[in-house]
């Protein structure tokens, strides 16, 4: 991973790795058991530029490229996969606002945003609703000058933690009117609700969004009615993607250096338990997955950067491939770790939690496996005929 | 670029995304259910890209991309400055 890096790149990764060693690494065990993340250690990384890292500068982002918000991540979600998915929806809320915002919502937000002031989230999904977007039944009724909001949102990652948030739901129950509104946490007729007990990330107050007859400005309206779920909510999701895929990526990264330094001292029978060769396969797969995903999430940053039509085919890609290996390879790490690893004091029992979520947020595996089915489908067969193989 | 060359360049992208061999440069590729859920973006990137235009909000209107000869009169326009 890191041999593939520009010089810039490497330097934040040094960077973004000092910085989590000292206010991340020592900590996160104690907020996935407080099922908390405290404001402290996000007013840290709002002080260290993190906050707003892929943002320009005019709105006081560092203007990260795409590879180096990816290795941030990485970094981030090798200590808590938790604090990676604050940096996911926050990040989500923020490009949103700075792709479809008018001048006033990105004056009004990003500054505060990027500052770390003001936190983001992004509420998609509905008890009923979640993969399926187009599910959703939340409804937004105009009055002169208000939208009145009625229904619910559900696992809403930061729901607890967050001041404002980018809703979705339907203008006037119009499937049609599909549309996104800005929604601050203290608007009269929200009711945020913190959902506990959840197997994955443990702290990030997941919450559910009670809207009874919720009141806004009309201003807060993001875009234009009729394209929330074509436009703004797959551009969202397009860099929530770009996390998960890179917080895979950290989590078999630490499963890698857990499970090396371990069968590099411990012994069993008199040798070092990476002269068994079933070990020596499982670490041989989890490093050839790591290189593998690697090469994927590098590639679909690359694309992203240089605007690519297909980046966000990409970027799924890595997310389905690396999601899918860091599930496996937690599954091996706790196994090689054996009762240490079964143990919640040890990272790699977190990985093994985690995982499973990855394999289900933004878009479920099961999702993307319709998507790229008939892309993989379609690109095959259009090869085909134009190389006269096929029939038509 | 000319008209017809932009055109050209819309159809052979909507074909490399869409399932069928030809298109109708009138046939609303939407509606009738061609493509996926990630081609509206892949669009939006495929036109800022290669025609070097800007889409913001103000350009959010169905029918700038419901079919090819829409897309194309979409991006001559934005490419004139007449849509800001």
């Amino acid at each position: 991973m890191i041999g593939l890096l520009s010089r810039e790149q490497k330097e934040k990764y040094t960077e973004f790795g000092k910085f989590v060693q000292s206010n991340v690494q020592p900590f996160a065990w104690e907020w996935e058991i407080n099922e908390c993340i405290p404001r402290e250690v996000i007013d840290k990384c709002a002080e260290a530029g993190y906050m707003g890292g892929i943002l320009p500068e005019e709105f006081g982002g560092q203007g990260w490229d795409h590879l180096t918000y990816g290795v941030f991540t990485e970094v981030v979600a090798k200590a808590s996969t938790s604090l990676s998915g604050l940096f996911n929806v926050h990040t989500m809320v923020m490009k949103s606002i700075l792709k479809w915002g008018t001048e006033e919502q990105k004056q009004k937000w990003l500054p505060s945003m990027t500052q770390g002031k003001v936190l983001g989230a992004l509420a998609l999904t509905e008890p009923e609703a979640g993969s399926d977007i187009q599910g959703i039944t939340t409804t937004f009724t105009e009055t002169e000058d208000k939208i009145i909001i009625n229904g619910t949102k559900r696992w809403i990652t930061f729901g607890g933690l967050a001041d404002v948030f980018i809703v979705f739901g339907k203008m006037n129950g119009q499937d049609e009117k599909a549309t996104a509104v800005i929604v601050e946490k203290n608007a009269p007729g929200l009711n945020v609700v913190q959902i506990k007990n959840m197997i994955g990330f443990k702290a990030s107050a997941l919450a559910v969004l009670e809207f009874d007859n919720c009141e806004i400005s009309k201003e807060n309206v993001l875009a234009k009615p009729g394209f929330a779920l074509s436009h703004i909510a797959p551009y969202a999701l397009d860099y929530g993607r770009i996390s998960v895929a890179f917080t895979a990526l950290g989590i078999m990264r630490g499963c890698l250096e857990y499970c090396t330094s371990h069968v590099l001292k411990r012994k069993t029978f008199g040798e070092k338990l990476i002269s068994h060769s079933t070990i020596k396969e499982m670490i041989t797969k989890m490093g050839v997955d790591y290189e593998a995903a690697a090469h994927l999430c590098i590639h679909s940053c690359h694309d992203k950067e240089n605007h690519h039509p297909s980046s966000a085919e990409k970027v799924i890609i890595a997310k389905y491939f690396t999601t899918k290996a860091a599930r496996k390879h937690s599954d091996n790490a706790v196994q090689i770790l054996g009762a240490m690893g079964c143990n919640e004091s040890h990272p790699v029992a977190r990985y093994y939690r985690d995982t499973k979520t990855l394999e289900i947020i933004e878009g479920s595996n099961q999702i993307i496996e319709m998507i790229l089915g008939n892309s993989f489908a379609r690109k095959y067969r259009s090869s085909e005929i134009k190389a006269g193989l096929g029939s038509k | 670029m000319e008209h017809n060359s932009i055109a050209e360049k819309i159809n052979k992208y909507v074909l490399d995304s869409v399932n069928i061999d030809r298109i109708d440069f009138d046939m609303d590729i939407f509606e009738e259910g061609l493509v996926s859920s990630l081609f509206a973006i892949e669009l939006m990137t495929f036109l800022e890209k290669n025609f070097e235009i800007k889409i913001t909000t103000n350009d959010l209107d169905m029918n700038n991309y419901k079919c090819i000869n829409s897309i194309t009169e979409f991006v001559c326009k934005k490419k004139a400055g007449d849509l800001g």
